[in-house]
């Protein structure tokens, strides 16, 4: 544990044309010893991705600039390598894979080709390229590895390109393994079973490994050492535990504590569940959807019912595909179901024509994931956030003048921010910006797909917060879509967890998480990274997403269902 | 990163004259719109330019090489040639104001219906759109001549209706664009009708390609019209249309090379500014281009 | 796969269909009364013989009774007869075709390397001075028109230089209409090329390659040049339709017989039959064309081959 690998030296880069002004990675200096994982740990703009690509001088020649320092590989410095040099050592003794499993493999050539020519780029003579290829599919348990090699690409789910990405990674056994954020794009489930396979294999074929995330989890459970960088430089390093455990930068001890952690949230708020549930804003009874996509339909929805109470957050939860984003524009009518109903006021709103349905949509107001496309990028800020309450006519001239202002004070933006256009804002103030346009027609419920989950951790902490506390002050209900547990946890009354187009679970929600009755829930809840070094997790128990029970609800406890 | 470049707010005002300045910055684009300027400027101005009626037969000797008294010599009826170009380029400029804007009225009307209202509307319109596209646009200048009758107004107006599929298609393609992304959801969910999402919200977004693909549409258009006018499909004697001036100095061209010369470079020049500046716009409007450079 | 397949076949039914009526309903677009301008100037035609031709052509009839009377006949292989000489339209067409065709063909391979070459090699090379006068060249190119570039070949080689004929029929007579629309189309090509080729270098699959230590030829010609070209190879199945669409003029240019000359002498005549009969050969060719460029892009793209 002590062999030093390779040694970073004040490695310093930067962009454009005053590179030297402001460098995206200043002084940054560490050691990767052999066998272990390093972890380089920052949020979005911290310097942590460039500074491995430079190692393998990957970054864009036209724009980026190594001001200074060394990067020593053995005796040798990695930044001085001429092309050709630097070429031998790239894929044979420092390996690489990247976040997007979905396009970092060639789609016009065979899974076999892009395995083979990693070999032969480095042993052109080997002629066992073929049978190493598939030996290597078959570590990462790929099913029938043999005809893996003549598949392509885009006939593999995104997990399943991951483990061919790794596969090439480690198919010439490199001394170091670069992984720059490479569960970031999978699902929980997917997540967890990518992480113990990298674990594995890299104790089998004795490489270092230098991690980079965002995810104190994935650190938590993969990491031995980690190093924490901000706006490009170096804050903290250390052995994983005692970071953790006693985090000496302030960055650290922020970012430690703005973490959703499952299990840490306080109790559900006042609100008391008992037989006597009140009216629901809004119920969803039996919606089915179909979609059909080349060919193949497939059910996005499928006999989904469910309802929220006045001041109640309902979580939708569920990984990719399980539609619980279908579920929550099906109730704003975004999407039309096939069938089923929607009741507002005991009203079906399905039945409604377009004047009524805008009534209707007074009362349910929308926030998407992604704050950055959802506010027209041509149209001002304060226009912007007046709109909804102009198309409903709640107000005109000078007192829409003076709500709009209120709004902005409300989400926590000032008069001075509401004469500029949507690209002039952070990522965190431009979500403020769309609550606070869901908030001007006074609706009762806000249906909030996913609204975090594109933004930074500490941004996401203060998001959440802000949510929370608007709903204890105007009373609101939300629809809270999301594939973050802890963040759920924070902030939800009661849970639905979706597979499939199913709702497999719906109860309160320490029912759900503390005590869950399907198994589905229980392996998600097992599947995620706990940010906690301490604890241990057991094996992983890998089960296929089509052997859950996805029969009709029964109940299991006082207003806790479960599939049968 | 993108955090970090957001945090510091900029006005607006000083984001425009940024983008004008890497416009500027851009050799091309500066290029290209000193060309067009010249054009407009010369087509304003062309009585105090020309130094002869365009018409006036035996304003020098007949097919004069250039010289100092006609720059750009004289043809088979002792016409100045310089003079002839330069009102010229009021005809280059009109044909382009026209079938351009034939072209940019229609197809944008197409492209935004078919692309909003989708379902049926859109299959119809658009595979319609997609088989007058399939069959280039001579083809349908040709056709639309042949059943107008040959003239320069006809040539325009048929340079419009062949042009306009390629703008149609354009407009559908950014509308389903801007379609997929959040903020229409989002002001459907706030309930705004569908004039508001038109007029308000997708007709801003996709302004500025359409405003790309008109400027190169203006060197399409003024292409096909002179290739109409060149096989005398177009302008007519005795008019000073460029595509014209060339045919009829085809016949003499062993004699007087000059009589192409002189309205060839005009066309090009022309078509090369409008081009440059088209370039030049979509890159300060296309931030995704732009970072390729 | 096959779902692509009768997808594309059906749309290429349609574009036929669809001009059909537009091309059966031309004659009654025509501002006028059609037999008159016609046949008014070809022969001294008497009021009685103009009802007499407009009966034989069934003009009196209603719409869709003509319309269906014109598919009738087309799909006997009938397009009727040229008003000048009277010969059967579609053998005129037939006849001339393969000029045209061998135009177009040769023209596309010069423009198609050249664009290539030219937009590969500024792909490769972008943001350097290579780049940039590539581009300069080829939007040049692009700018110019195609017959002011003919007449100037016509007047450099073969006037001046006399080293290829004006005009004529062999094969020395094709080198410059072919390089003119060749030249004149490489421009486009070479900027899509470029544009193409770009978008691919951007992609992360080509970050993989080269994180991999592939070779820098390797990458490119595997990596780059393969799923590159796919986007290209359709764009020449568009280019070569704009090649037939711009042998219509370079034709005229340097007087080559194909059924751009053809159409343009029918224009002139108001030969009505010739020009639908055209405009119907037309609309054959370009299908066809974009046809087998739909089936060589599915075969080339596995994601298209393989749904």
């Amino acid at each position: 544990m002590t062999e030093t690998l390779l040694e970073v030296q004040d490695l310093t880069i930067g962009f454009g044309e005053n590179a030297a002004d402001n460098p995206a990675v200043r002084d940054l200096s560490y050691t990767l010893y052999r066998n272990e994982t390093l972890a380089i740990v920052g949020e979005s703009g911290s310097g942590k991705s460039v500074s491995s690509m430079a190692l393998m001088g990957l970054l864009p020649p036209q724009t980026a600039r190594i001001l200074g320092g060394t990067a020593k590989l053995g005796g040798t410095d990695l930044l001085t390598l001429d092309d050709e040099a630097l070429r031998l050592i790239r894929g044979r003794r420092i390996s690489m894979i990247f976040q997007e499993p979905m396009t970092s493999l060639n789609p016009v050539l065979t899974i076999g080709r892009q395995m083979t020519e990693m070999v032969l780029a480095h042993e052109p003579k080997a002629r066992d390229a073929v049978d190493r290829s598939v030996a290597m599919l078959d570590r990462v348990k790929l099913p029938d590895p043999k005809s893996m090699m003549t598949r392509y690409p885009h006939q593999l789910s995104g997990g399943m390109r991951q483990r061919v990405m790794i596969a090439i990674a480690l198919i010439n056994k490199p001394e170091i393994l670069i992984a720059d954020e490479p569960t970031t794009a999978l699902d929980v489930t997917v997540q967890a079973q990518v992480l113990d396979l990298m674990r594995e294999l890299k104790d089998q074929f004795g490489t270092s490994m230098l991690l980079i995330t965002h995810d104190m989890g994935v650190v938590a459970e993969t990491a031995d050492r980690m190093i924490v960088m901000r706006s490009g430089e170096k804050v903290e390093e250390g052995e994983v535990r005692p970071v953790f455990a006693d985090p000496r930068h302030a960055y650290t001890q922020r970012l430690l504590a703005a973490v959703p952690k499952l299990g840490n949230a306080g109790p559900a708020a006042t609100r008391e569940a008992g037989p006597k549930r009140p009216v629901p804003i809004v119920e969803a009874v039996s919606l089915n959807k179909t979609f059909s996509d080349k060919g193949r339909d497939v059910r996005a929805l499928d006999e989904v019912s469910f309802a929220i109470a006045p001041g109640e957050t309902l979580a939708l939860v569920g990984e990719s595909g399980s539609g619980k984003s279908t579920a929550a524009r099906a109730i704003l009518r975004l999407i039309e179901v096939d069938s089923g109903e929607i009741l507002q006021d005991g009203a079906n709103i399905r039945e409604y024509g377009p004047q009524m349905m805008r009534r209707a949509r007074r009362q349910m107001q929308m926030i998407f994931q992604d704050p950055y496309g959802a506010l027209d990028p041509r149209m001002r800020v304060d226009k912007l956030v007046a709109e909804p309450m102009h198309i409903h006519g709640i107000a005109r001239g000078s007192e829409l003048k003076d709500r709009t202002e209120a709004l902005f004070r409300q989400v926590g933006l000032g008069p001075e921010h509401m004469k500029r256009y949507p690209h002039e804002f952070s990522g965190g103030q431009r979500q403020r910006l769309c609550i606070a346009r869901a908030l001007g027609v006074e609706p009762k419920l806000i249906v909030a797909d996913e609204p975090t989950s594109a933004l930074d951790v500490s941004i996401q902490a203060q998001v959440i917060d802000l949510m929370k506390d608007l709903q204890e002050r105007l009373g609101l209900s939300y629809l809270f879509i999301s594939h973050d547990l802890a963040v759920v946890e924070e902030v939800s009354h009661r849970i639905a967890v979706m597979l499939q187009g199913r709702i497999v679970e719906l109860g309160a929600r320490d029912d759900v998480l503390r005590n869950p009755a399907h198994d589905y829930t229980r392996s998600l809840l097992e599947a995620i990274p706990i940010a906690d070094p301490t604890r241990q997790r057991g094996k992983l128990v890998v089960r296929d997403r089509s052997t859950f029970s996805r029969g009709p609800l029964v109940a299991v406890g006082q207003d806790h269902m479960a599939a049968s | 990163m993108s955090d970090q470049t957001v945090t510091a707010p900029v006005p607006a005002a000083s984001a425009a004259s940024a983008k004008f300045r890497q416009f500027l910055g851009n050799r091309g684009a500066t290029v290209g719109l000193v060309i067009v300027a010249v054009l407009v400027v010369t087509a304003a101005f062309a009585p105090w330019i020309a130094p002869y009626d365009p018409q006036m037969m035996g304003a020098g000797p007949r097919l004069t090489a250039p010289s100092f008294s006609h720059l750009f010599g004289t043809d088979e009826f002792g016409r100045d040639l310089f003079s002839r170009v330069v009102y010229g380029s009021r005809l280059t400029l009109m044909i382009a104001a026209i079938a351009v804007g034939i072209a940019l009225a229609v197809g944008l009307t197409i492209g935004l219906i078919g692309g909003y209202a989708g379902g049926w509307i859109e299959r119809i319109v658009m595979r319609l759109v997609d088989v007058v596209f399939s069959f280039t646009e001579t083809l349908i200048a040709l056709a639309a001549v042949a059943v107008l009758g040959p003239s320069l107004q006809n040539a325009m107006i048929a340079v419009g209706i062949a042009t306009m599929p390629f703008y149609a298609r354009i407009c559908y393609a950014t509308v389903l664009v801007e379609k997929n992304k959040p903020y229409f959801e989002a002001s459907v969910a706030a309930g705004a009708g569908h004039f508001r999402i038109v007029l308000l919200h997708i007709l801003p977004n996709i302004l500025p390609t359409m405003v790309v693909v008109a400027t190169l549409g203006v060197s399409t258009a003024i292409l096909a019209a002179a290739g109409l006018s060149f096989l005398g499909l177009g302008a007519q004697p005795p008019s000073p249309e460029w595509g014209w001036m060339l045919s009829a100095g085809r016949d003499y061209f062993s004699r007087a090379p000059w009589m192409m010369i002189a309205p060839g470079v005009a066309i090009a020049a022309t078509v090369l500014g409008f081009n440059l500046l088209g370039d030049g716009i979509r890159e300060v409007l296309d931030p995704r281009q732009t970072a390729r450079r | 796969m096959r779902r692509y397949l009768v997808q594309r076949i059906a749309a290429a039914l349609l574009t036929v269909w669809v001009t059909t009526i537009a091309v059966a309903m031309l004659i009654h677009i025509v501002p006028g009364d059609p037999v008159q301008i016609m046949y008014a100037q070809s022969q001294g035609t008497t009021p009685e013989q103009l009802e007499e031709i407009r009966t034989r052509l069934g003009l009196n009839e209603p719409v869709w009774k003509q319309y269906a009377m014109f598919m009738g006949r087309i799909l006997q292989g009938d397009f009727g007869q040229t008003i000048r000489g009277k010969q059967p339209v579609l053998d005129l067409l037939i006849g001339r075709l393969p000029n045209t065709l061998l135009l177009a063909s040769v023209s596309l391979v010069i423009a198609a390397v050249i664009g290539i070459v030219f937009g590969f090699i500024a792909a490769y090379r972008r943001g350097t001075a290579v780049d940039t006068s590539l581009m300069i060249i080829a939007l040049v190119g692009v700018s110019m028109p195609h017959f002011w570039l003919g007449l100037i070949l016509l007047f450099v080689f073969a006037v001046n230089l006399a080293w290829l004929p004006v005009a004529g029929t062999d094969w020395r007579s094709l080198v410059l209409p072919a390089i003119t629309l060749g030249v004149a189309n490489a421009g486009i090509i070479a900027r899509l090329t470029r544009s193409s080729m770009i978008d691919i270098l951007d992609q992360d699959f080509v970050r993989t390659a080269r994180a991999k230590g592939l070779k820098r030829g390797t990458i490119l010609y595997r990596h780059v040049l393969l799923a590159g070209l796919i986007p290209v190879v359709t764009m020449l199945g568009l280019q070569f339709t704009y090649m037939l669409g711009g042998a219509i003029v370079v034709e005229n240019v340097f007087a080559w017989n194909g059924i751009g000359r053809l159409a343009i002498q029918a224009i002139f005549q108001r030969d009505y039959p010739l020009i639908q009969g055209f405009i119907l050969v037309f609309a054959v060719l370009v299908v066809t064309v974009s046809l087998l460029m739909d089936l060589l892009y599915a075969v080339l793209d596995p994601r298209v081959r393989l749904s």
